[in-house]
């Protein structure tokens, strides 16, 4: 347990500097925003004022020593300010972060559970079905997801008023409107994750029945379904957790489109708003913001091996 | 694009201000339509409002917010002076105001006693004092218009301001349409970088922060301390930010939204889902050929060139196409009815392609010639862009268009004088008010800072003065720019709103074509 | 956006020489889905480098009076906001597009395969840094840094692009690094290596043919989500606006934009992408199934599971005392038989031995029973009756009744019969709770008893452990505790012994015995050992090449084998070989099952051979199939 733990902290931290670094290197590559931004939009503006701002803010220091302060700020907990709004960049994405997670995890369970259960049914089945399957989750990845989003808004929210339109309610506010509220997005995102999951676990629980132990569990007289659920898929976990995580990482892309089009106030429309602002002590605060939940992910992926992997698990 | 229909411009970009005013005595009609009937209102307190937004603000401070977004502050800070729906003015915070002596340089103010801020503290006449000096040196969009004056507490509650140059306006610029007149409480002055993300005025409303979400929902209010209790019409006001103009029609559809600006490409939609529409003209969109003087494109210094341009402009065609319900084809730099609006100059220039290629042969360039042109993404104005420049196109006239997403950087690249023409959107203004604007050497909207003798004469006579001859003067101003093409003006649109029947009080003029938030009512 | 396309997390495939990658696409060929997918791609860039000669109208041309207009006559799919033909401009579009994702598809080949190769092939501390960097890089939420890159050269769609090639790119290295690494080890390379061939001949002539598989098979997923990217991207606004042409990205962002007003043109512009994603895609797929192929465990479980044979009519009348009766039992597996006419008999508390060499179908018989035969593989013909029910005509849940509670199974293989992920308490609990429906504690208590029964010490120790913290013998006593759980009438066990050595197997063997005394449970034992046959069996029958050749009890079979086969087995055992003296073996191979002759399977190798046995099938008369039976007793 403690290398695990040893290797996931190396990693981490591995991943967290490279995330941020090389943020800071791309940041640095257009200075020019962060001064316009703070200037705002005065016509006239002279090479003087630009200059002061400039050091200001800071920008004129050479990088590893802005990278120093940055991460000095970090370890007391900040991470700058927003120069459009003064907001300090925590309080902005603080308030953000909930509903994208609940957007991802909601995702991660629907989705799991669908497509572990597809999956496998169709290694338990075979033949026609395996075929249909494999076409029908290509289908739902090859939909553009806004694509998809704008489909299911006009059928299931403005024609038939299940769901709300477009909005986001907190979860601890109104549990019941926050779970309308997540229904088509999650939809639309479980579209995408479909293929991968599905065809993983179909894949792993194929080659567990190809196991010795498998006709072992069908002579001693237990039911079909204690032999698949129980054992099979335990056995087949591994790789499946994998994807997840992989799929996980992948869904912080996805809630970037899914976000704009159901204006839900997460991480990815902010990104995207601080995309198209130039706004670069938001992105490389949402850069971290992501890297932490990357490395939350594959702490909880590591943990999953070693419950599952009966050769790390200590005899008690 | 998908979202970021920013209406900044609608009202204003860089100094550039708009807001219709139009003294009592003109009468505000023509060019406004509605469908559906207002609903009659209900004396009882409404729960909540929801207004939906394409685009939230960067930041909630009145004086370096983009004054286009002035709904999220006009809920919570109150003016100086309002300007009432019909295009008069009320008292606000202030009760009563006059010029004193002659000239226009000198401004009384009579402050209303007895205001508290939100945050229960009374309001002194050193307050009002305090947020002029902020305003200007805030350096947003309003400092330029307040830069060099100086203000005084004259009175317990009393407060002047003393101009350099004559401003005949100061009343319009101190109502809810320019934030400068918006009272900033002593904490909010004391620490600006809250400002940004919470509201320290004395308006109807405050913002909730606690059930805020910055750039997606905002929440207000009652403010206890508000001095006309009746004028509350709402428990609550949530204004939500949406990123595209079918999501704002789609809440309205479903009645999760009861009030929003609407959009040309929604409007036939929404009258069609039985939604009050209203509009008035407002704002024109075109072409500004700001190289007058030819530094980068020398075709542009002669003013054939630029008549040519403009009877190669085939207005009604890219009306009917683009602003189809929500824009008339206009030649001049105003709204039918607006400031200085003479009917008769939209019949300068005819749609006349053969004409335009011989006044260009005439000007020596029989082959045509080559520009670039900036424009923005919103209002459709990529969409025109390519649209003239295709017509152009037909006369020999090449455009290189440079489109760009990003507002500041459209902003940024026409304003610099670098682009020699571009497209913009502009609100109809009084001429005082238009000159330092749009095209005066000075002006934000003339980075070439091109002068003219003759207009700038014009200007200065206009701004002295007054009635009847102030009218005459706006109209030969106005003249004066179609005549010598200064602009390629296309289309007189407006903003539309569209509201469901569980509200009232959105009608719009020309006078006064933008819904105030707070003088929305329930409808009983 | 799902800016990462589907990577292949299954870590690299075998090696597969140049012979396999032609079998390869003809694999591919005859799969139909890859044929209309490879057609639609070909088709598709072949119309979009013809686009100026296919496009009806130049993709700008606007028509400001025919705005929004729907499919018709003049413009077949419909027009946009300025009036522009639909169609020419996915023509156009497409090109623009399609260039766009070879960008980022070369940029991800360019920065994938070499590194992967490097680090494959030279391993060491090359191997190391790349594998460090690539896996930094893959773990990194390609988003932001594509976000970023985007923030900073906006409407820059090669920037874009190659920024998403870079980012993907190691999960192309970790594949072709992984294919490298097994190939460097196969044993032609080292001969190529040895043989003086400089690095980048050997790369180029046995390595490179070998990563074609997986290099197309990233490439064609990578060209689905970098098409996908594209269209994210655009639809948010970050690449190139219209005004500079269209693209399939900016026509469904435009489209999108105007939804409220034209509801069709989302469809062409969403629908090419969809398309083209599907057709990149499946073709990924396809190509992933030909070069990997499916290994042997990867069938479905309900192929594996019994399907009820057709009613029999037994051939000989059923005894009253017989616990089990096979009657004249024909396995098929496919055409080909496995099993042939093999009939034996168990009385209650009774032990019975099959003998034989691998491969004679003593295991077949024993799974046979229990109707666990391998995936394809049926009863023909004959029968198998269990306390006088038959077997072969019940399905697979009927079945389940007997399996466990009437007949128990104890396999060769003890530590891989258990699952691995669970403790053996918890197996054999299950098992003993299903069959009992007991309770938690009193499972508990019971499996201790049974672990006990089979001499296991400190069984409560054991419950805790896991299968592969066992050993041989620890194992195969749980396995035996496992079957004897709900009380089985019948145990077979499939060479219970024969992955034990001498000392355990003595053990195992004598509880076996035990237990049958015990408990009066029949037994079937199958094994190859004619010492484990004598150790505990009554009865035994020997079988050779799917059929029964000889049956006896253990007293005459032993001492006086009267089958060819069986003397010769006998003679060749080593425990009664005399020392100093060559082992006589028998000569010549068993057939395999789809080569057996008409008459008698022996006689190719037997010493008594006459054509007599050869002319015909051999009947099996007073216990031995044979024309030329043994009658001497066999010389010490």
């Amino acid at each position: 347990m403690v290398r695990i733990a040893i290797r996931w902290l190396v990693s981490s931290a591995a991943l967290l500097f490279a995330v941020t670094a090389l943020t800071f290197v791309l940041a640095s590559l257009a200075p020019g925003s962060a001064v316009r931004a703070v200037l705002g939009a005065n016509t006239s503006v002279t090479p003087q004022q630009c200059a002061q701002v400039k050091h200001q803010l800071g920008l004129d220091e050479p990088l590893p020593l802005q990278y120093w302060h940055w991460l000095y700020n970090l370890l007391h907990g900040s991470l700058g300010t927003d120069l459009f709004s003064g907001q300090p960049v925590t309080a902005a994405l603080g308030t953000r972060i909930d509903a994208s997670l609940s957007l991802i995890v909601a995702t991660i369970v629907v989705s799991g559970l669908a497509d572990v259960t597809v999956g496998t049914v169709s290694a338990v089945r075979g033949g026609v079905t395996g075929r249909i399957l494999d076409t029908l989750t290509v289908f739902g990845f090859a939909l553009p997801s806004f694509w998809l989003a704008l489909i299911l808004i006009e059928v299931l929210a403005v024609r038939v008023r299940l769901f709300p339109t477009t909005g986001y309610v907190a979860l601890d506010s109104d549990p019941g409107q926050w779970l309308r509220g997540i229904v088509l997005p999650v939809l639309t995102l479980s579209a995408g994750t479909t293929a991968a999951i599905a065809r993983q676990t179909r894949d792993s629980m194929l080659q567990v029945f190809g196991r010795d132990f498998i006709t072992a569990l069908r002579s001693r007289g237990l039911p079909l379904r204690v032999i698949v659920w129980k054992h099979a898929l335990r056995n087949a976990a591994i790789p499946v957790v994998t994807t997840l995580g992989v799929v996980f990482i992948g869904l912080l892309g996805g809630t970037v489109l899914v976000e704009q089009v159901f204006a839900i106030p997460g991480l990815g429309e902010a990104a995207v708003t601080a995309t198209t602002n130039h706004d670069l002590a938001m992105i490389e605060g949402i850069a971290f913001y992501f890297a932490i939940l990357v490395v939350v992910v594959n702490l909880l992926v590591d943990i999953s091996y070693a419950v599952l992997n009966p050769k790390v698990r200590v005899a008690v | 694009m998908f979202m970021r229909k920013i209406k900044h411009v609608v009202r204003t970009s860089s100094a550039a201000l708009a807001g219709g005013m139009v003294v009592a005595t003109v009468a505000a009609c023509g060019g406004t339509s509605s469908s559906g009937t207002q609903p009659a209102a209900s004396s009882t307190t409404g729960g909540t409002l929801t207004v939906a937004g394409e685009l939230g603000p960067t930041t909630l401070n009145p004086e370096t917010t983009n004054q286009a977004l002035c709904d999220f502050e006009e809920l919570a800070y109150e003016p100086l002076i309002v300007r009432l729906e019909n295009g008069g003015l009320a008292p606000g915070l202030a009760t009563s105001w006059h010029y004193a002596g002659t000239g226009n340089t000198t401004f009384v103010l009579n402050l209303r006693g007895g205001v508290r801020f939100s945050d229960g503290t009374t309001m002194t006449a050193q307050d009002v004092v305090n947020d002029f000096q902020y305003v200007v040196k805030a350096g947003g969009q309003m400092a330029p218009y307040f830069a060099g004056d100086s203000f005084a507490v004259t009175g317990p509650l009393q407060v002047t301001i003393t101009a350099k140059t004559p401003n005949p306006d100061f009343p319009f610029l101190l109502t809810q349409d320019y934030n400068a007149g918006d009272i900033i409480s002593p904490d909010g002055l004391k620490d600006t970088a809250a400002l940004g993300t919470q509201t320290f005025g004395a308006g109807p409303y405050e913002l909730d922060a606690a059930q805020t979400v910055s750039g997606s929902t905002y929440t207000y209010t009652p403010n206890p301390y508000y001095y006309d209790k009746a004028a509350v019409h709402w428990k609550k006001v949530v204004v939500k930010v949406m990123g595209s103009a079918e999501a704002v029609l789609d809440a309205l559809k479903t009645g999760e939204v009861n009030l929003a600006e609407g959009d040309a490409s929604t409007l036939k939609a929404a009258e069609q889902a039985g939604l009050t529409v209203t509009q008035a003209p407002l704002l024109w969109e075109g072409a500004v050929l700001a190289d007058r003087d030819g530094k980068m494109v020398k075709a542009l210094a002669n003013v054939q060139v630029r008549q040519a341009l403009n009877y190669a402009t085939d207005r009604s065609t890219l009306v009917n196409a683009l602003f189809a319900g929500v824009g008339t084809p206009t030649e001049q730099v105003t709204v039918p009815d607006g400031y200085g609006y003479l009917a008769s100059l939209n019949s300068t220039y005819p749609y006349d392609p053969a004409k335009a290629k011989q006044l260009l042969a005439a000007a020596g360039y029989p082959h045509g010639f080559t520009m670039s042109m900036v424009t923005a993404d919103y209002d459709q104005e990529n969409l025109l862009a390519q649209a003239l420049a295709q017509e152009w196109a037909q006369v020999g006239v090449k455009v290189n268009i440079i489109d760009d997403a990003n507002p500041s950087a459209y902003e940024q690249a026409f304003v610099s004088g670098t682009v020699p023409s571009f497209i913009a959107t502009y609100g109809q203004q009084p001429i005082s008010i238009e000159g330092p604007g749009l095209f005066l050497p000075t002006a934000a909207f003339n980075p070439y800072h091109t002068a003219s003798a003759a207009l700038q004469s014009l200007y200065d006579q206009d701004i002295s003065a007054s009635g009847t001859a102030a009218t005459a003067l706006d109209q030969k101003v106005e003249s004066y720019l179609v005549d010598n093409a200064w602009f390629v003006p296309v289309a007189a649109t407006g903003i539309a709103w569209y509201a469901t029947s569980s509200v009232t009080g959105t009608e719009v003029t020309t006078g006064a074509p933008l819904v105030e938030l707070y003088q929305v009512e329930p409808a009983s | 956006m799902t800016a990462a396309p589907t990577v292949n997390v299954v870590a690299a495939e075998g090696p597969a020489s140049a012979r396999r990658s032609q079998g390869a696409i003809a694999a591919l060929a005859r799969n139909p889905l890859a044929v209309i997918c490879a057609g639609y791609l070909f088709l598709l860039l072949v119309a979009l480098a013809a686009a100026p000669l296919l496009a009806p109208y130049s993709p700008n041309a606007e028509d400001l009076t025919h705005v929004l207009a729907g499919p018709s006559a003049r413009h077949w799919l419909g027009t946009d906001q300025l009036g522009r033909d639909v169609t020419s401009r996915l023509l156009y579009g497409g090109r623009s597009s399609v260039i766009d994702v070879l960008v980022a598809t070369g940029t991800f080949l360019l920065a994938g395969i070499p590194l992967g190769l490097l680090a494959g092939y030279l391993g060491g501390t090359v191997d190391r840094i790349v594998s460090r960097v690539a896996n930094v890089l893959f773990a990194l939420p390609a988003i932001v840094i594509l976000l970023m890159v985007v923030a900073i050269f906006p409407n820059d769609d090669p920037v874009a692009m190659v920024t998403l090639g870079i980012i993907a790119s190691p999960g192309l290295l970790r594949v072709i690094r992984g294919t490298t690494l097994a190939i460097r080890q196969e044993l032609f390379v080292r001969a190529a290596q040895l043989s003086g061939l400089r690095t980048a001949t050997v790369l180029r002539r046995h390595v490179l043919p070998s990563l074609a598989g997986p290099i197309l098979v990233q490439g064609s997923l990578f060209c689905a989500g970098a098409l996908m990217a594209e269209s994210g991207l655009s639809f948010l606004g970050l690449l190139r606006p219209d005004s500079t042409g269209p693209t399939w990205g900016n026509m469904v962002a435009d489209a999108a934009n105007v939804l409220g007003q034209d509801t069709w043109l989302l469809v062409p512009t969403g629908g090419i992408i969809a398309l083209t994603v599907m057709a990149f895609s499946l073709l990924g797929d396809a190509v992933r199934d030909a070069t990997v192929g499916r290994s042997i465990g990867s069938v479905p479980l309900a192929r594996q599971l019994t399907k009820p044979s057709a009613a029999v009519v037994p051939q000989s009348s059923p005894r009253g005392d017989d616990l089990l009766a096979i009657d004249g039992l024909t396995v098929t597996l496919g055409d080909v038989r496995l099993l042939t006419n093999v009939s034996l008999t168990v009385r209650a508390g009774e032990a019975v031995g099959i003998a034989g060499e691998s491969g004679c179908g003593k295991t077949i018989t024993a799974r046979a029973v229990l109707g666990l035969l391998p995936p394809g593989g049926r009863v023909a013909g004959g029968s198998v009756r269990f306390g006088g029910e038959e077997l072969t005509t019940l399905t697979e849940r009927q079945l389940n009744r007997i399996r466990g509670a009437g007949i128990a199974l104890v396999s060769q293989d003890a530590v891989s019969s258990l699952d691995p992920t669970y403790t053996v308490g918890s197996q054999l609990c299950e098992v003993i709770r299903h069959h009992t429906g007991a309770s938690r504690r009193a499972a508990r208590q019971r499996a201790v008893e049974l672990l006990a029964t089979v001499r296991l010490a400190e069984p409560e120790a054991i419950l805790r452990l896991r299968p592969h913290q066992l050993s041989g013998g620890m194992a195969q006593r749980a396995g035996i505790a496992i079957a004897l759980a709900a009380s089985p009438r019948l145990l077979i066990a499939d060479e219970p012994t024969t992955a034990l050595d001498v000392t355990v197997q003595r053990e195992v063997l004598e509880l076996l015995g035990d237990l049958r005394r015990r408990l009066g449970m029949g037994l079937v034992l199958v094994t190859h050992d004619w010492g484990v046959l004598a150790e505990v069996c009554d009865r035994a029958v020997v079988m050779y090449a799917g059929e029964i050749v000889e049956e006896a009890t253990i007293d005459r079979l032993c001492l006086t084998p009267r089958h060819p086969y069986s003397a010769a087995l006998l003679a060749a055992n080593p425990q009664l070989a005399s020392p100093g003296r060559p082992l006589p073996v028998i000569p010549g191979r068993v057939p395999a099952p789809s080569a057996w002759p008409a008459g008698c399977r022996f006689a190719p190798r037997c010493s008594r051979a006459t054509p007599e046995c050869t002319a015909q099938p051999v009947q099996l008369d007073a216990g031995v199939r044979c024309v030329h039976p043994v009658t001497a007793e066999v010389d010490a």
